[in-house]
């Protein structure tokens, strides 16, 4: 559980029609966990990358993904966050509180509805995972090494933060009427 | 917005790099004035100068002792801007010790913030002192300790510090035992930062397990030297033609060229990869080092899935009171060569102990085609009730020592659910009765097996299976054993969300009289649980049915088996019994068990 924050806590998905653009909210998603809070505030940045897609049910996977790369960091003086959207259309914020600072990505996350059928429910699958503390590995190397550095190693060194979310079905017909 | 503390201030990246440039430009002048010194040193700030050609960077140290004009400044700025066409270079100079010197640094960012280290905030203050904890400055080299020392004083570059993080885990004296971490902290006056590498020591069990293997940082756990920093130079499909997929997907692979490593990006192509080779394919995907510096080479590796299933020898592992411990493992060692060893004293009445060697290709040349040779060696261990049954039994062939056999065999695959093979079983025994002797048991084997692909139905799957195989052993095949062996068996299996449904059955039957090794037998940890073997019939039976259902939800479940092992011309008795598990632990009830028997703790793992 402590390798899945998102998992913690109830976390409700919505999804707003904006002109074309579909936003998504996700409400009590903390994914600045307290390792990577530590390494902030140490003034090391972290890149997270995040990854959109609709699928026309709960168990299938995205035919297609939108990625999101941020960079947060801590100013040490100011004792406040910054966050840079590196990917697409960069562009930076900050002064900004823990919690905005992670409202200000998500709020950033802005998808085109248009290959999305009109009267079809989908469901979005929101990923979401720091890039540094990612093994380049192949998948046996993974859980072996995996398990055994689990048992030798400083678990306050490792973790990573990464989670899924997913919610639906919605349609844009029904967002189309609430907008 | 009430959740913004503080002025929020919102501005494209490509702005605040050229007010950052432009200051750094502005400040040679305001620092030298009038004078115009020498070059005491030259430096990089904002980027790897590894990175940078071999023959640029020794023209940029051929400034060193010439005196600071633009003139002669100029030709290089232009070679690292025509090099490293992504990123923008200014110069700026920092005074020496000396009077009348300088430190010019080539100062570089990028033109697009996307492949940028510095979004760090904190890359606008000044790193007031620089030092490494943890170890002292002779585990590290000069060079290395010169390059910390010579960003003091310049604003904190965190490309140059994770380089400098990397190269300090590769240090000789440091790599493999120790993990580096950065941080910075404030410094004594406004705007300047304490920058700190922490050297820790890394457990002693990783140390000597995995120490040369893994690379330890504060940031996360790396193997092999493949960098998240590292840019890819290249990504390559192997195993399929390039038609094997779309024009579309092969472009979102090529995109991932001169962007940094992703290895969640690389991980969806990869399932867009296998979701395009409908036609049963595997993908390994490889990070390789690239050919030059901090890159890397991203290979998908495509295989062809083989129609024709593994043959293993019977694995087993498992424990039951009145049968003892059994631990059986077959497995594919090097490209096809297999080799198994163990004990196995579960699945027949006799308990064989020994290995098995042999080679299987599931491909021969084609899907449609395999082959396998195998050979095995089992030393005998028999229980006193099958031992007694057969003194009284001379119809039954007895008790054997040794079993040895190889057996070669085909395989035929009509497509990736149906599967037939033919081939040889040669066995020879070493008889202990009536005193000791070899006999042949050479039979000819055919089987035929059909395996439903994986058939869904709402949120869930279901799996059919189906198998028949005969063994007929004759004297023109030089066998001293005459007998035609015929088995059935198959299943459904079905899993719902966290349940999960198995159904099985056996049958087979026997003519003429076979060795025991071939003789059919119940009451073990996989059958008519609960019941003992031995009990019921120490030598096997030549004719047997088996029915098993079973459910599942996570690790706990219930099952049910019914059956019955009989000779012919005997009247069949149906025994049942139920149980429950957990995991591989389960306890088993015989129904209408009358002595010697009881709840039976069985363990199995499936």
């Amino acid at each position: 559980m402590l390798l899945w924050p998102g998992l913690l806590s109830a976390q409700t998905v919505s999804v707003k029609l904006e002109g074309e653009q579909l936003r998504v909210s996700v409400s009590q998603l903390h994914f600045l966990g307290s390792e990577v809070l530590q390494r902030l505030r140490n003034g090391i940045a972290v890149n997270y990358v995040f990854k959109v897609g609709f699928t026309p049910n709960r168990y299938s996977k995205p035919a297609t993904v939108t990625s999101y790369r941020f960079v947060i960091s801590y100013d040490i003086f100011e004792e406040k966050f910054a966050v840079s959207r590196i990917e697409p259309n960069p562009r930076s914020i900050t002064h900004l509180s823990e919690s905005a600072a992670q409202m200000w990505c998500l709020d950033s996350i802005a998808i085109p509805s248009g290959g999305l059928p009109a009267d079809q429910p989908f469901w979005v699958n929101l990923e979401y995972q720091t890039v540094e503390p990612k093994p380049a590995t192949t998948e046996t190397g993974k859980s072996l090494i995996g398990q055994l550095i689990d048992v030798f190693s400083r678990k306050a060194q490792r973790e990573e933060a990464r989670g899924t979310v997913m919610g639906g079905p919605f349609s844009l017909t029904d967002l189309r009427k609430t907008r | 917005m009430a959740l913004y503390n503080g002025a929020a201030h919102a501005y494209p990246n490509s702005m605040k790099k050229t007010l950052f440039l432009s200051l750094m430009l502005m400040i040679p002048a305001m620092t030298i004035g009038q004078i115009i010194p020498t070059i005491s040193k030259i430096e990089v700030a904002g980027f790897p100068e590894q990175s940078l050609s071999v023959d640029l960077r020794d023209s940029m140290q051929k400034l060193v002792g010439q005196r600071y004009d633009a003139e002669t400044v100029d030709p290089i700025l232009r070679r690292i801007e025509t090099e490293q066409p992504d990123f923008l270079v200014a110069t700026r100079t920092l005074e020496d010790a000396e009077p009348g010197r300088i430190r010019l640094v080539f100062v570089m960012a990028p033109k697009t913030p996307g492949a940028a280290a510095d979004s760090n905030v904190n890359s606008q203050y000044i790193v007031e002192s620089a030092e490494v904890k943890g170890v002292t400055p002779d585990q590290y080299s000069v060079t290395l300790h010169d390059e910390i020392q010579n960003m003091v004083g310049l604003m904190l570059d965190q490309m140059k510090v994770e380089d400098i993080r990397s190269r300090l885990r590769t240090e000789p004296m440091l790599k493999g035992k120790y993990s580096v971490s950065d941080k910075i902290e404030r410094g004594s006056q406004p705007g300047q930062v304490k920058l700190i590498f922490e050297a820790k020591k890394m457990p002693w069990a990783l140390r000597v397990t995995l120490g040369n293997k893994i690379d330890i940082n504060g940031n996360g756990i790396h193997v092999g030297d493949i960098k998240d920093t590292d840019i890819v130079e290249s990504v390559d499909v192997k195993g399929v033609a390039r038609s094997a997929y779309s024009s579309s997907l092969d472009s979102e692979l090529q995109l991932m060229v001169g962007k940094r490593v992703d290895h969640l990006e690389a991980d969806h192509l990869k399932e867009k990869l296998l979701a395009e080779l409908k036609d049963g394919y595997e993908i390994s995907d490889k990070f390789q080092k690239g050919t030059k510096p901090n890159t890397v080479a991203i290979v998908y590796d495509a295989k062809v899935i083989p129609w024709i299933p593994e043959r293993t020898f019977p694995e087993v592992g498992a424990y039951h009171p009145k049968q003892g411990i059994s631990a059986f493992v077959d497995g594919n060692i090097y490209k096809g060569l297999t080799l198994g060893l163990g004990t196995d004293g579960d699945t027949l009445t006799e308990r064989y102990k020994g290995y098995t060697a042999g080679y299987e290709s599931r491909m021969l040349g084609t899907r449609y085609v395999g082959a396998k040779i195998r050979f095995s060696t089992f030393g005998l261990l028999w229980k006193r009730q099958t031992l007694e049954l057969l003194d009284v039994s001379p119809e039954i062939p007895g008790a054997y020592r040794t079993r040895q056999a190889i057996e070669p065999s085909l395989a035929f695959a009509l497509n990736r659910t149906i599967s037939a093979t033919a081939g040889f079983n040669f066995v020879e025994l070493h008889m202990m009765n009536p005193q000791e002797h070899w006999e042949s048991a050479h039979e000819a084997t055919a089987s035929f097996r059909y395996l439903s692909p994986k058939l869904k139905s709402g949120s869930g799957t279901s799996e059919i299976t189906s198998g028949y195989e005969v063994r007929t052993a004759a004297h023109n095949l030089n066998s001293d054993f005459v007998y035609t062996r015929h088995y059935w068996d198959g299943g459904y299996s079905g899993k719902f969300g966290k349940n999960q449904f198995k159904f099985s059955y056996l049958a087979g039957r026997i003519t003429g009289d076979p060795p025991l090794f071939e003789r059919f037998s119940l009451g073990n940890t996989q059958t008519l649980r609960g019941w003992n073997k031995y009990d019921i019939d120490p030598i096997g039976g030549n004719r047997v049915y088996h029915f098993s259902t079973q459910w599942t939800y996570r690790f706990f479940g219930v099952f049910a088996d019914n059956g019955s092992i009989w000779n012919s011309g005997d009247d069949a008795v149906n025994r049942s019994s139920i149980g429950v598990f957990l995991g591989p632990l389960k306890l088993a009830v015989p129904l209408g068990c009358s002595s010697n028997c009881g709840i039976t703790f069985l363990v199995h793992i499936d």
